[in-house]
Formats: C-alpha cells, structure tokens, sequence
C-alpha cells in the first residue's frame, strides 16, 4: 500500500465490564485531511484509538481501509498497514542519540553483527526533507526539550513507515511558542499524509482541523466541517451544557501576608541557580498567578515551599513562621495546601485505593487512627463525602487510584487538599491535559477558596488560565522574579517579553 | 468483575505456574536421568505418609515463615532483602550468647530474653543495609548479599573460637559448635517421638502481628506508601527514609527471631550450617505466598515440604537433594514470570471476558 486515501471506522462498538465505551461510532477520514477527535475524558478517543491501533479488538464494527475491509488483531498488524501512533508521552530512551532511539524500531538496519547507521541517518534525512521536518541524528534526547523531543517521534514514526498519523494530545507538555510551531508543521505534513488529531484544546482544533468528530459517553453526538462551528459551540456540545469558564472578578479585601519569600537562592543538580534572588508575598485571601516558561524555576519554588527541597539563602515566612529547611509534615501540619506538578506518581500513591489516598496526609488524625489501629469505617466515610462532593467518578473509593483519568486523579487530590481546610495553597499545573469540564470545576473550587480567605499561589504554563484567575501576576525568568502585575490591567503582550526576559523598568 | 473470578483466576495461574515448574524441573530430571514421576512422588507424597516426616516438614517451614514475613515487611516498603541468611546467622549468634550468659533467670522470662536478644542481633544486621539505603541509597541488593558473607565468617569464627564449647577443647575433638543450652529453655516438644516444638505458635503470633502492622495501623500504612511510591510518600509528609530503615529492623528481626527459636525448638546450640539456606528459600516462600501472611503460611509448608522431599529422593530414589536447589531456582524463575501475568490488568480482563461470554451462552 502507498498511500492511504480513505479510513473509514464503521458502527464501531465496544463493552467493557458494567459501561460502554464505545456505541456504534463511525468516523472518516480522507486524503489531506486532518481529522480532530473531541471530547472529555473519559468519551472513549483514547479506547477508538487503541481499537484502530489493534490493541483491542472492537465487538463489533470493521475498519475499511482504501475501500478494503482490514482486521486488525494486533498493533503489527495496524502499523503493517502504515498507520502510525504519536502517544502523549514520548516512548524514547532519554540516553540514546536521536537516530539510535529510531534504529531501536527500523528493523531494516538491523545487520547481522551491528546496526547499519548509515542507513538510518539516511532514512531521517529522506523524512526531513519529504515533510520539512529537520532534526539532529546526533543529538542526545535529554539534551532535547520537549518540542524537540515531540519532532523526534515524528521522524521516528515516519521513519518507521507511518502513512497515517494518530497524534495523541500532542500539545499538552508544550511551551505555547512550540505549540504554534507544532501546529505550522502539522499543517506542512498533510499535504503528504492524513492525520487524526487528539485533542480537547478547542484553539487548536479549529486551527488545524478540517473536520471534527465529538464524542461523548463513548457516542458521536456530533460529526461535521470544523469551520461551520465556533468554539463555544464545540464545548457546548462536547460537555452537552454550555461551558463558561469562571473568571475572577469580584472585588474584595486581601488579609495579611502569608507568604513570604525573601532573597531565596537555590542551587540546582547541575550548579546553576534555579532560584535566584527571589522575592514574592502573597497575601490571604489573593491569587497570585505565576505565569514563565516552563523550566524558570517554578517547580523549584513549589519544592521548596513545600518543604521537598532545600535551600541555600533566604528565607521563607509562612504565617510569620519560618519554614525554610523544614520537613514536609511540619510544613503540612502548619496549614499548608499542595497540588504537585506530577498528579501521577507525586500527588497520588497509584497503587493505593482511591480512599487511602485521599487520607495520605491525614492517616495519623485522630479521625483516622488516633496513630495506632485504622478507622476503616472514618476513612470509608470520608471517601464517600468527598466522592460526592468533588464528582469523583469511580465505580467504588476501593479501586486502586492510579486506575483513574487525570481529571479524576485531580478531583482526588483537591478533595484532599481543600478537605483539610488549608491556610494556603500552592497548585502546580492544575489543570494540564485536563477536559474544559474537569478545568472549569477546578478553577470554581480555585475561586471559592479564595473567597474563603485561603492565599493561592497558581502555577500555570496557560495564560489564560492565570489572566483568568489572579489578582495578581507573578512572571518568573531564570529562577528570578521579573515583575508583579496587577491581573487587571496585565496585557498578554507584556506578561510575554517579561517570560522572555525583557524587563524595560 | 466478581470476586470469585478473580480468586479463581489468581489461583489458576498459580497452578499453571508449579505445572510449569514441575515440567521443566523434570527436563532437568531426564538429563540426569532421574525416575522424574517417582521423584516428585516421593518429594511431595512421602514425607506426608507418617507422622515424623510430616511434622519435619512443619519443623522446616516454621523457620521459613518467620522469615518471610519479615523479608514482607522489607519488600512492602520497597526494599528487597537479601540478606535473610546473614540476619539469621547473626540472630543466632546473639541469642545463643544471650541463652548461655543467663542461666539463673527463671523460664518464661528467659525464653523472652533469649529471643529478644536474637531479634536485636538479627535487626542490627538489617539495620546497616537499611541505614545505607535510606541515607545513601546503596542498593540493597548489593549490601545485603556482602552482609550475608560477613555473617557467614562471623560465625564461623565465634563458633571456632570465642564460642566454642570447652569440651570439645578439652576432647581434642575440636567440632565448631557451641555449648549445649540448658534444658530450660528447651521449647517443650509437642508430640512425642518428634521434634516438633511451641515455636509453631509463634509463626500465628507473628503471622498476625504482621497482617495487623501492615495492614491495620496507620505505621502500615504510611510503610506501604513509602514502598509503593516513594514519591507520593514524601509529599504526603511520610519520612520516607525512616520507613525503610525501620523495616529492615524488622526484617532483620525476624530473621533473628527464626534463628533463635531454631536453636531453642531444635538444635538446642549453636552449630555449622543451621541456616542452610533458609534466608533465601524465605525470599521464595514470601513471593510465593503473595507477600501476605495468608499466603506466606501454605506456601511455607510447600517449601518444608520440599526440603524434606528432598532428603527422601536421595534415600529412596538416588536422586541428590541438590536437585531441589535447581528446583527452587526454577520456582523463582517461574514465579517472576507468574507475578508478571498476575500483573497484567488486560489480560484478567480478556480472559474474564471470553468466561462471561460463555457464562452467558
């Protein structure tokens, strides 16, 4: 097969235990198309998907294929027939050049004795110039960031023999400068090849799709031209009610200072600074939104305000006490409040039941053990309070947490962390690859805390998100605090040369 | 998914895996060209046939599971101990010095002591890999393994020197061993005519101090979290490097406590070769029994029996006893390679699929 014309999944249907995933969809996609799947989580995109990549095997439905009906009982058999998946996280190994990492899938270099490098340095280069897509055999995947990494399994996938594209969320660990080159090169691409695109940021789907499919509870509830659709129509339908993201705009009376950094330096692995010099107050009651681009320190500072990570000069004031250098559970003890970076394996223990994690920092409350024997019946109680009142969507709280979607995992740990009624909140990335459904809750829980007088420190790689939510607006570059803004009067264009380093005062 | 499948599901494939082993232990049986059907009869029937062999076979296993369960504590906060042998080798060094320092102390009291004091000596020995982990991150796996030589030539010299029993000195004999302990702090015997003894009573006592531990006490539960992502475990406020310094007492305990109650229960001193493996074959037996108590007890008397197997095969069939060794290798072998499939959510998955669809026709 040369090319692929047509892709058609037909009356596609698939049951898992106790829900359908998946209810007579029917997609597709053409010659030059770039095909967007929408939805929540948890609609059913990623199961389609897994059935078109012959990891599981649909109950009912076919998959035509140039007008031939294929069967796909295995991902070979798929990729046999060129269609080629880009998973949301990169599948590369970190210490391995970028044409060592292809060689390990390209299995014609593989030569008797040793890997024919010639032939897949070749190979990328024939890749690069058919779709413009130019990377470095030679550089290491660590030495790369993470838009660059993205291109590498591009290459890796055309090189592979890929002629049509599945493109999972490719855009959820990107800066938004690479998110707009990732989106002019996809369009370059498909002139060549077709593509499904992944995706619930509706910007970019009407950016670059031509058509769009919406799923919902494992159905197509919509099928058509992206153009004829606005944004706000998609998200209506994608959620079925209306969507408005909540938007910080009430007046009010911020406390004292709760947090207060002071001249803060912290060395990083490498010897570099990744805080340098830092100063920043956020008062009770305020959020302080930290717009930079990924990568300035803003991790660091979540670290080391949460006692995960130590430093080397300054110091860090939390309700006027000093909390630089202590330990976690001091610091949590003391009305501390954290959403992490890594929802995954940080802010939950995966292989725990969704209830024991939702007690993790709270397993030695009276409530919960009086430090000795388990309450089972507490902690069951507290689950079921929470699941409710977070919409926590899970068949019991006795399932292993790690099991959940992301926006589900995220619902667990701010149900923890708001439960525990904090003085102060520090919320890394809350809403990274979550659905405008799983956001907007997250944001109206954001706003009903600070209406209840809790400071928040929002670190966030989307401006809108920030722009929306702040009182004010904290930018940090390199490790440094460049300036703070009021939200109000912030403009996109200024808070963007400050990420970037201009500082005209 | 009901409850009942998944036990049948798990316990099928526990099944697959000891016909998997019997299969290519009996290849290996073929080469050396071993009766292989009478062989595994007589490792698995015949020491169940009379009453000596078959409380042997319990004898065996009450080391082994004590063992396990702490090499369990160790494994749920993330570390895999290796290192079972040397903390049993040194638990018995200390409790049998403890047992001959004190010999006027009344009998409860002195038991008490005796195995205290193999608990510590064994905890102090899971305490350094412990310690080397949670400051340094040494790997255990490495650290344990080069204590077990340790301990191996600290016994060897204390029970060639220092510990030594006088009258072999004064006997010319010369045989390494201690002195006999006195007959008070014998474990009283059971059933008459055998070896069995009250440390029986100790592996239940054990057995559910340590499902309440782990399972039912906020300390099991903040020790489970740091093994199970350490991670998450800091963040939460657990002091994630305290947890596996202390489980390694504990597993280091255990082996100590197994170590004793030996000596106590059975050999009544201190002599070469006691720990004869125990410390790895307990690593066996605590995958083997699925790292829970429950598990760990069956799966116990599996491997005494095994060990007693062994013997008879020799006797009765000419087959060495080493040949169980091979076959232990290939039960751990067998048993990663099962731990994988229990594992693997998708494939319960599809298997409970094509049962429901039959159930259903």
């Amino acid at each position: 097969m040369d090319k692929i014309t047509s892709l058609r999944m037909e009356n596609i249907t698939k049951t898992f235990p106790g829900m359908k995933a998946l209810d007579n969809v029917t997609i597709e996609v053409k010659e030059g198309e770039i095909f967007a799947l929408v939805g929540e989580n948890g609609a059913g995109k990623t199961t389609l998907m897994n059935v078109l990549m012959g990891l599981y095997q649909s109950d009912g439905g076919c998959i035509i294929l140039n007008g031939q009906k294929v069967c796909f009982t295995s991902p070979n058999d798929s990729f046999g027939c060129g269609i080629g998946m880009v998973h949301q996280r990169y599948m590369l190994v970190p210490n391995l050049t970028v044409k060592e990492n292809i060689a390990l899938g390209l299995k014609k270099a593989w030569k008797k004795v040793k890997l024919d490098m010639d032939f897949v340095v070749s190979k990328i280069e024939e890749i690069g110039e058919k779709y413009d897509l130019v990377v470095d055999p030679d550089a290491y995947i660590w030495q790369l960031s993470v838009g660059e990494q993205q291109k590498v399994e591009l290459v890796k996938t055309l090189c592979l023999g890929a002629k049509f594209l599945i493109l999972d969320e490719p855009t959820s660990a990107l800066t938004p400068q690479e998110i707009d080159e990732l989106i002019q090169l996809l369009k370059t691409m498909n002139k060549k090849l077709p593509m499904i695109f992944i995706s619930h940021k509706l910007k970019e789907v009407k950016e670059l799709s031509h058509k769009l499919a919406i799923l919902r509870h494992g159905k197509i509830v919509f099928c058509g031209d992206t153009n004829d659709y606005s944004s706000s129509d998609i998200a209506a339908l994608m959620t079925g009610r209306e969507v408005k993201m909540p938007e910080n705009n009430e007046e009010k009376e911020f406390g004292d200072y709760a947090l207060e950094l002071k001249n803060v330096n912290v060395k990083s692995i490498r010897g570099f600074l990744a805080l340098n010099d830092l100063n920043l107050k956020v008062r009770s009651g305020e959020i302080m939104g930290l717009a930079g681009v990924s990568g300035n320190g803003q991790l660091e500072l979540a670290q080391i305000i949460n006692g995960l990570r130590k430093i080397d000069g300054g110091e860090i004031l939390f309700l006027n006490e000093h909390i630089e250098n202590t330990s976690p559970i001091d610091i949590i003890q003391k009305g501390m409040g954290y959403i992490p970076e890594d929802r995954n394996t940080e802010g939950i223990v995966p292989s725990f039941s969704i209830k024991e994690n939702l007690i993790l920092k709270d397993i030695e409350n009276e409530q919960f053990s009086n430090h000795t024997i388990i309450n089972n019946k507490a902690i069951n109680d507290n689950a079921e309070k929470l699941r409710e009142q977070f919409d926590i969507r899970c068949v019991n709280t006795s399932l292993s947490a790690g099991a959940l979607s992301g926006g589900n995992i995220q619902k667990v740990i701010l149900a923890r962390e708001i439960a525990r009624k904090p003085k102060f909140l520090v919320a890394v990335y809350p809403t990274r690859g979550l659905d405008m459904g799983a956001a907007q809750f997250i944001h109206s829980k954001l706003l009903e805390m600070r209406k209840n007088g809790v400071g928040i420190l929002l670190i966030s790689e989307e401006l809108d998100e920030i722009m929306n939510l702040s009182d004010n607006i904290a930018v940090i570059f390199k490790g440094h605090i460049q300036k703070v803004l009021p939200a109000k009067t912030a403009t996109r264009r200024e808070i963007g040369m400050l990420m970037a380093g201009v500082n005209n005062d | 998914m009901t409850r009942q499948f998944k036990i049948l599901y798990k316990t099928s494939i526990i099944l697959i895996a000891v016909i998997a082993t019997l299969l290519i232990g009996s290849v290996i049986l073929v080469t050396i060209d071993a009766d292989v059907f009478r062989t595994y009869l007589v490792i698995l029937t015949e020491p169940l046939k009379n009453k000596i062999q078959l409380t042997e076979v319990i004898i065996r296993s009450i080391p082994l599971s004590v063992i396990a369960l702490g090499i369990t504590v160790a494994y749920r906060s993330g570390i895999i101990n290796i290192g079972a042998e040397g903390q049993m080798a040194i638990g018995i060094l200390t409790s049998t010095a403890a047992a001959l320092a004190f010999y006027n102390v009344p009998r409860p009291l002195n038991i008490i002591i005796i195995v205290v004091c193999g608990a510590i000596g064994g905890g102090i020995w899971g305490f350094i890999p412990g310690i080397l982990k949670a400051k340094l991150k040494v790997s255990e796996l490495l650290s344990t393994v080069m204590l077990n030589y340790i301990a191996a030539q600290f016994y060897t010299f204390f029970l060639r020197g220092p510990m030594i029993d006088p009258a072999e000195l004064t006997l010319g004999s010369g045989t390494p061993q201690s002195m006999r302990l006195e007959k008070t702090v014998w474990l009283d015997r059971l059933i008459r005519g055998t070896r069995l003894h009250t440390g029986i009573f100790l592996v239940f006592v054990l057995a559910i101090f340590i499902y309440i531990l782990l399972w039912k006490t906020s300390f099991g539960y903040k020790l489970r979290a740091a093994g199970a992502s350490e991670k998450a475990a800091k963040y939460g406020g657990i002091k994630v490097a305290f947890f596996v310094t202390v489980s390694m007492v504990i597993s280091g305990a255990f082996a100590g406590i197994a170590g004793s109650v030996e000596i106590l229960g059975v050999h009544h001193r201190a002599i070469e070769g006691i720990t004869s493996g125990y410390g790895f074959s307990g690593l066996v037996v605590a995958l083997f029994g699925g790292l829970h108590p429950a598990g760990i007890i069956p799966a116990s008397f599996l491997f005494g029996l095994l060990l007693v197997g062994a013997d008879m095969t020799q006797r009765i069939v000419g087959v060495p006893a080493n040949m169980v060794q091979v076959l232990e290798g290939i039960i751990i072998l067998v048993i990663v390679a099962a731990q994988q499939v229990l594992n693997d959510k998708y494939l319960m998955d599809k298997i409970w699929k094509k049962f429901h669809a039959e159930e259903a026709k």
